[in-house]
């Protein structure tokens, strides 16, 4: 099946800085991919290129399998696109925010629109810069939504959300997916945020992807390994970060470990473990090594 | 997007609307005072347009002086749009990010900055016009309040009494119309390039000022070959011949008609020569004669108003394509 | 209608923990064979939750036999839980003679238990491959 969006060897050179470097990907559809990555690791950077904001320096992307290009407007009628900042027009109502998606899209779905905005009680009237943090994401999420792409690309969305708000959000962003089967491809630099809404991960650091795979896989495929500090290690597995203590050490790894480990005690991590482990590597000087990929969800065993 | 942008830009242009028409009626009631005033014999000479009898009609400021303000402010009008309207038509939503949320939607960038230019462009362009349809009726009846006048070198600015004078040039005719092109476009072309509307406003002052003051000091003048009134007579004035519906251009030298220039000095160097060497008219005169030279002053003459003004407006309409052209580049090249 | 919670700091699955409610509630009897599971939809409107997660969930349950998904109506309750008397007497002597032989090897309370979790943990993950 076609993914979603795929990235192709994309970067984004600001000038002498990478926003993103290398980066090939793909997200399934039909389910919920996370980006999580600490900020400035290139998740806004990857988004905005994903939506046709800016063009890319390095490679291309895909969304169903077509080319993204800026100027274009093939890619718009699939996907919608939540900005981190969620600018809205402050001084227009809610109401004429509507009007501003029935106008600028070619399909839209007022009905879904108005329920949505009915169920989290959102005034018509209100001009929209008058509305709490909460509601102006939620008036965003609306207005992505309700021209029923097939493809969801939020940045950030319930950063600095009370968690009602959140919630809110979170509910109908779900109800959608529910019911059409959305894809949605959503980044934050909370894991735990991510791990009960997603099914992929994909983790970014230093404007690089670092792994891929759906959380079940990533989670099945690493392990965590205590024994002494001095003596052989395991072989057969990548080790991914390690840390030592007096005269233990303990490895975060990914694979199965070759033979029978009498010195060394396995644990399971949790996700964030996993995450954080990714995160805290040394940089690699860039270079052309391929980013390791774990199976996916739906993926063909 | 035609709706967006008539949406998010509708309040400014009313209340812009409304400014001209104030100024319009102001324009129309002042206009039909002087008128009044001139049938008045105490008023019809031209050196006593600030007495009692003249200033009666409109309020307590006199009409001369009312006239100046209006003058100015048609002056500035341009700029002033290119100010409000121009720098922040892409400057402002890039600012606010809000093109984030505009150019993913369904539109491209491309309809999405010609609906823009297009919706305020227009309402612009039509209430410059009706302006400066105006501004000629009103312009016509006041051409005896004292304008300002200016020297700046040899050219002398400003007279009261004619519409090819720098003074009520820029602001009857289509020139206006013009202005109010360009001043948009560079308005909008710096805001898309430095991206903020503060600086695209300072820009748009100084560099509408510097072109206006370019134009006229240097290239109106010789837009259409300027005419030429030769005076040997240096005690009146080197202006006597000029008449006085024309725009006086100031001093100047030239070789006479039929005489062959020689190569190199051109007629005002050879007259600064024989300038040097003679300090005596006479002898000057008879220096300046020897070498086929003739002073006077140059002019254009009343008759060149039009094609002055075509020529003028063809070359900022041009300048404006250009710039909203750029503008228009640095969205499509904009990284978001 | 049962309503399902999400517990997200206690290390279980999410799709897990439904199946997990949905078992205690048949075994309090708060489920009975004939009752509907609420769809995906109303699942997600009770918790922001994955749709996949929740359609994993009724798989799972629908494979261990207790649901059966009837088209156009929506998912009911087929089997019920009562405990099985019979096995929890065998399975309390095998941990019985696995616990002592753990103590004969020298491991202390705080050492079984962790055993335990981290068999628990193993079996867990084996089964999510």
């Amino acid at each position: 099946m076609t993914p979603a969006l795929e990235a192709i060897g994309l970067g984004r050179r600001y000038g002498t800085k990478w926003g993103l470097r290398d980066c090939t990907l793909n997200v399934p559809a039909g389910g919920i991919t996370g980006l999580v990555g600490p900020n400035g690791a290139g998740k806004s950077t990857l988004l905005r290129l994903a939506a046709g904001l800016s063009r890319p320096t390095t490679g291309s992307v895909l969304v169903f399998g077509q080319e993204v290009r800026p100027n274009g407007t093939a890619h718009l009628g699939k996907l919608g696109y939540f900005d981190q900042l969620r600018p809205l027009y402050g001084s227009l109502r809610v109401e004429e925010m509507l009007t501003v998606g029935r106008r600028l899209n070619p399909a839209w779905d007022d009905a879904a629109a108005d329920a949505w905005l009915t169920d989290l009680a959102i005034p018509r009237r209100q001009k929209v810069g008058k509305l709490s943090l909460g509601q102006q994401a939620q008036v965003a999420l609306t207005v992505c939504m309700a021209k029923r792409p097939d493809l969801l690309l939020l940045d950030e969305p319930v950063a600095s959300l009370d968690p009602l708000a959140r919630r809110q959000l979170l509910e109908i962003l779900m109800g959608t997916v529910a019911e059409r089967g959305t894809t949605v491809f959503l980044s934050s630099h909370i894991v735990s945020e991510l791990e009960p809404l997603c099914d992929n991960l994909i983790i970014l650091s230093a404007s690089q992807v670092q792994i891929t795979g759906s959380i079940d896989s990533l989670l099945a495929d690493h392990r965590i390994l205590i024994g002494p500090r001095d003596g052989p290690r395991p072989t057969g597995v990548e080790v991914v970060s390690s840390r030592e203590t007096g005269r233990q050490a303990s490895l975060l790894v990914r694979g199965e470990p070759e033979g029978r480990l009498s010195d060394w005690r396995e644990a399971a991590p949790s996700l964030d473990e996993i995450v954080l482990a990714y995160l805290a590597r040394p940089l690699h000087e860039y270079d052309e090594r391929a980013v390791p990929k774990v199976a996916h969800e739906g993926d063909e065993q | 997007m035609i709706w967006l942008a008539w949406r998010r830009h509708r309040l400014l242009l009313l209340l812009f609307a409304g400014g001209i028409a104030a100024l319009i009626l102001w324009m129309l009631l002042e206009g039909h005072a002087f008128e009044l005033a001139q049938r008045n014999s105490a008023c019809t000479s031209a050196a006593q347009p600030g007495t009692p009898p003249c200033t009666a009609v409109l309020g307590r400021l006199s009409l001369a002086n009312q006239a100046f303000a209006i003058n100015l402010l048609l002056l500035l009008l341009p700029c002033l749009v290119g100010v409000v309207f121009g720098a922040p038509l892409v400057a402002g939503e890039l600012e606010h990010k809000t093109n984030r949320l505009a150019w993913t939607q369904g539109i491209s960038r491309t309809r999405w900055f010609v609906s823009k230019c297009l919706v305020v462009g227009l309402i612009l362009v039509g209430l410059a016009a009706l302006l400066a349809v105006v501004a000629q009726w009103w312009s016509s009846h006041t051409f005896d309040a004292q304008g300002f006048s200016l020297d700046v070198g040899h050219l002398h600015l400003g007279t009261g009494e004619t519409r090819i004078g720098p003074q009520y040039f820029a602001i009857t005719g289509i020139v206006p119309v013009a202005y109010t092109l360009f001043a948009f476009g560079l308005g909008a072309a710096l805001g898309a390039f430095v991206r903020r509307t503060s600086w695209a406003i300072v820009g748009t002052v100084v560099g509408y000022t510097a072109v206006a003051l370019l134009m006229v000091l240097v290239v109106r003048p010789s837009l259409v070959p300027p005419s030429f009134s030769a005076n040997q007579n240096f005690n009146s004035g080197f202006s006597v011949g000029v008449p006085t519906s024309a725009w006086d251009l100031g001093e100047g030298f030239r070789f006479a008609p039929g005489t062959h220039t020689r190569s190199g000095a051109s007629a005002g160097a050879i007259a600064q020569t024989c300038q040097d060497r003679n300090n005596m008219y006479a002898p000057y005169l008879r220096c300046l004669v020897k070498h086929d030279v003739q002073a006077g002053a140059f002019f254009q003459p009343a008759k060149n108003y039009w094609a002055l003004q075509w020529r003028e407006a063809t070359i900022y309409v041009a300048a404006s394509i250009v710039l909203l052209g750029v503008a228009y580049w640095a969205v499509r090249r904009w990284r978001a | 209608m049962i309503e399902f919670r999400l517990d997200r700091r206690s290390g279980v699955p999410a799709y897990r923990q439904l199946v997990d409610q949905v078992r205690q509630a048949l075994t309090l009897g708060i489920l009975e064979p004939g009752d509907q599971l609420p769809t995906v939809r109303d699942v997600v409107k009770q918790i922001a939750i994955n749709p996949n997660t929740v359609h994993r969930a009724y798989r799972d349950l629908e494979a261990q036999g207790l649901t059966e998904g009837r088209p156009g109506s929506g998912t009911f309750i087929r089997a019920s839980l009562t405990p099985v008397p019979d096995e929890q007497p065998k399975l309390q002597r095998q941990l019985e003679g696995w616990i002592r032989a753990a103590r004969e090897a020298g491991l202390g309370d705080e050492g079984i238990a962790a055993l335990v979790a981290e068999a628990m943990r193993a079996t867990e993950r084996k089964e999510r491959r």
